[in-house]
């Protein structure tokens, strides 16, 4: 046995984004961009890994949202087409910059990454990453669990309980479509827990989930092994709690790898920096600027000059990071073991959308990070929470806290003077749908169609996403938009089945362009009694 | 948010998001005046996010940062008109943190015209401390009242204790005598503290001090350590 565990978790999600009556839509580049730049890159490091046979145990969340959008046609189509314009950007860029070799070798480095996600999205994987992820499941590298179906913030629906239980049985049901096996964790949207939710869980099987620090460390009684051990539930479904001291290592704006000088700037991309007559082709079509990717510049400093990107020295330091981080777990262990009866286990989650879209050279340095532990597995073991549980069925039972990864731990991003206005309408869908499905409780053909529906509208609505975008200021119309305008798809079928005056022409629109979890099934919103 | 984007923009455009971001036009302001200054009303906005978000939020919302140029909050949001409200009396409590918490209400028309009648009537949040009690409705530990408009709807409200039960119930009050018109879910406002005293079971409980301790080093567990951080609402309110 290892003297310590590390237990990496990286959480794939983005918020349902489907525009068909749109030919382009800006909000649809948030997915093309983390398939270019986060889910493609670790699965290649996935798959070179396992070709240098590697041993690796990774924990992967895949948001019920995200993962119906890997599946959709009209998505994975659009994607090629993104790539597409990218490539000829790149030619183009490559062209350009072919009197400064300092910026040329980075052109020609962009045109090479955009031309192997095409192939690897459209030859390799059939346009087919989740079939991809579940290749790696088999193998048991991936230990692949889900989430909220859409991504909901648990804690702030506690009192339409049947909400949350829609939430985790529709993720479950959409989980076993993408996956082809029931899932036996979950995550809870950011880190939200609320006690009585593992309620819910243990109703699906889900045998444990993750949780911020303080959710264990002020649970009903102290936890005796700190978060260095999960701890259980009363009604034995697992918690496991954050390492703080690792996730500072990565996160902290101050001290965190992800700001060295030598790694790219996010901030600094040619769709900004190159003259609009320039780049027009590749502008949203009323001339709004938007981010290619080609991104040129190095984080440098904190001030605006910043000097061009320089690939090796950069990947040199992820390497060295991954060494330092490494070297700071062993020695973790080796303070914190003398104080357990068992190996201490570090728990390490994080959003995946950090590693590549955020912090450029991140896969590269998770690549690092896996085979360098490797290398020490006599002293730090890769372990996903299924194994773990099995090796140390003996833990101490304790309620968690009420608690989140957000500012200051609690429910303060997703509930304040910005987005507190939503949850009267949230709340109010939960309770229509209720009645709906009391007062309908097995209708068939259009009147059936029209209930499955309002159930996608109300999961719909019910998406953090649109709260954190709120709060955190980016895209704000867009977020308040698309919660009206869920809260009004669904206002307006209820209406008219109240009243059976249903427009079919509407609903059949609304089912093309909503089109998530296609086997819902409204019956089953209470189908706990 | 780019000067060229500004630029493209008509000026009935730029005053309308001008006034969108509460920039008070004191006279007629030229095009350049007004491109200077929702240029810097949006990175003033920026810094100020940017100084409340944790590391983890400030890199979530990458995922999101897909250009520069949001979209502008120009055109309507008439495409799906929404209700105000729905009509039933009723009042809803939600927890945010040890200290905080999030109650919203609607009064039905009935119930509106009847207090409208009687201009001694005056709307009442009673904020009721019900822990270890099963509350059902004649007696809690203790109560506390925050007067509300008829047209309020929403209020944050402070509670005294972490790790603690309460309820709410919506009334007037005329005179002195009490009529609750709903009453809230009861909640329960979380810990911001470990609790005291060794676990009861598991190992060596001088061990688990240590590693408490090693924690404590760590990360501030205080988190919320300061209960007097007033929600942004509340302040806004407060500078009216």
């Amino acid at each position: 046995m290892s003297r310590g565990y590390l237990s990496l978790v990286l959480h794939w999600h983005l918020p349902f984004v489907r525009h068909p009556e749109h030919e382009r839509f800006l909000e649809e580049d948030w997915l093309f961009e983390a398939i270019s730049e986060t889910y493609l890159p670790l699965l290649s490091v996935f798959e070179r890994l396992c070709e240098d046979g590697v041993p690796f145990k990774i924990t992967l969340s895949v948001s019920p949202t995200l993962a119906e959008m890997l599946r959709d046609e009209v998505l994975r189509e659009r994607y090629v087409r993104h790539l597409d314009r990218l490539i000829e950007l790149a030619d183009r860029e490559v062209q350009r910059t072919r009197e400064d070799p300092e910026f040329n070798v980075l052109a020609v480095m962009y045109r090479q990454r955009f031309r192997d996600c095409r192939a690897r999205f459209v030859e390799r994987y059939q346009r087919d990453l989740l079939s991809a992820l579940v290749g790696f499941q088999n193998l048991g590298c991936l230990e692949i669990i889900t989430s909220a179906a859409t991504h909901s913030f648990l804690p702030l629906f506690e009192v339409v309980p049947e909400a949350i239980r829609a939430q985790i049985a529709v993720a479950v049901r959409s989980h076993v479509r993408n996956f082809g096996s029931a899932p036996s964790g979950f995550w809870l949207p950011e880190c939200g827990y609320s006690p009585g939710v593992e309620e819910y869980l243990k109703a699906f099987d889900l045998s444990y989930f993750f949780l911020e620090t303080h959710g264990v460390l002020f649970g009903s009684e102290r936890p005796c092994r700190g978060v260095y051990a999960p701890t259980y539930c009363s009604n034995r479904v697992a918690a496991f709690a954050r390492d703080p001291e690792s996730a500072k290592a990565v996160w902290s704006s101050e001290e965190g790898y992800p700001g060295d000088p030598l790694y790219r700037e996010f901030y600094r991309d040619i769709g900004f920096d190159l003259p609009l007559a320039y780049i027009r082709p590749f502008v949203l079509g009323d001339g709004i600027r938007v981010n290619t990717g080609i991104k040129y510049y190095a984080i440098t400093g904190p001030g605006n000059q910043k000097r061009p990107y320089r690939r090796e020295p950069a990947l040199q330091r992820a390497e060295e990071h991954a060494e330092h981080f490494l070297g700071a777990r062993l020695q973790q262990v080796q303070r914190l073991e003398r104080f357990l009866d068992r190996p201490p286990l570090i728990v390490c989650p994080f959003d995946a959308e950090l590693f590549g879209h955020w912090w450029f050279e991140g896969p590269e340095w998770i690549e690092a990070l896996i085979r360098k532990t490797a290398a020490a597995a006599d002293r730090l073991e890769m372990i996903q929470p299924g194994e773990y549980l099995r090796r140390h069925p003996e833990l101490q039972t304790l309620q968690p806290c009420f608690s989140s990864w957000g500012n200051k731990g609690y429910a303060e991003v997703w509930l304040e003077g910005s987005n507190d206005w939503i949850y009267r309408h949230l709340h109010m869908l939960a309770r229509r749908m209720e009645e709906l499905a009391r007062r309908f409780p097995n209708e068939k053909g259009v009147r059936r169609r029209a209930l499955d529906q309002a159930f996608r509208e109300m999961l719909l609505a019910h998406a953090s996403d649109w709260a954190f975008i709120m709060k955190a200021g980016t895209t704000v119309p867009y977020a308040v938009r698309r919660t009206r305008e869920h809260v009004y798809n669904f206002n307006r079928v209820y209406e008219s089945v109240m009243a059976n005056d249903l427009n079919q022409e509407w609903l059949i629109a609304l089912e093309r362009r909503n089109n998530i979890f296609p086997e819902i099934d409204y019956r089953t919103y209470l189908s706990a009694e | 948010m780019t000067r060229e984007r500004l630029q493209l923009l008509s000026m009935e455009e730029l005053l309308a998001l001008a006034r969108n971001e509460g920039y008070e036009l004191s006279e007629p302001a030229d095009r350049s005046t007004l491109v200077d200054a929702i240029l810097e009303t949006f990175e003033e906005q920026k810094r100020e996010r940017q100084e409340e978000n944790n590391s983890y939020v400030r890199v979530e919302e990458t995922k999101f940062e897909v250009s520069s140029d949001d979209e502008l909050a120009l055109a309507g949001a008439d495409a799906y008109p929404i209700p105000k409200r729905y009509n039933q009396t009723r009042i809803t409590f939600v927890v945010r943190d040890p200290h905080w918490a999030f109650a919203f209400w609607e009064i039905d028309e009935h119930d509106a015209a009847r207090i409208k009648k009687s201009s001694s009537e005056q709307v009442l949040l009673r904020v009721h401390d019900v822990e270890l009690l099963d509350y059902d409705g004649s007696r809690s530990n203790f109560s506390f009242d925050i007067p509300v408009r008829l047209t309020d709807s929403s209020w944050y409200i402070y509670l005294p204790n972490p790790e603690c039960a309460y309820v709410l119930e919506l009334g007037m009050l005329s005179g002195r005598r009490f009529t609750c018109l709903a009453r809230s879910n009861v909640i329960r406002t979380p810990r911001e503290a470990p609790v005291p005293g060794p676990p009861s079971e598991g190992q060596d409980p001088e061990a688990t001090e240590v590693l408490l301790e090693l924690m404590a080093d760590m990360e501030d567990f205080g988190r919320y350590a300061s209960s007097e951080v007033i929600p942004q609402r509340i302040l806004s309110e407060l500078k009216d």
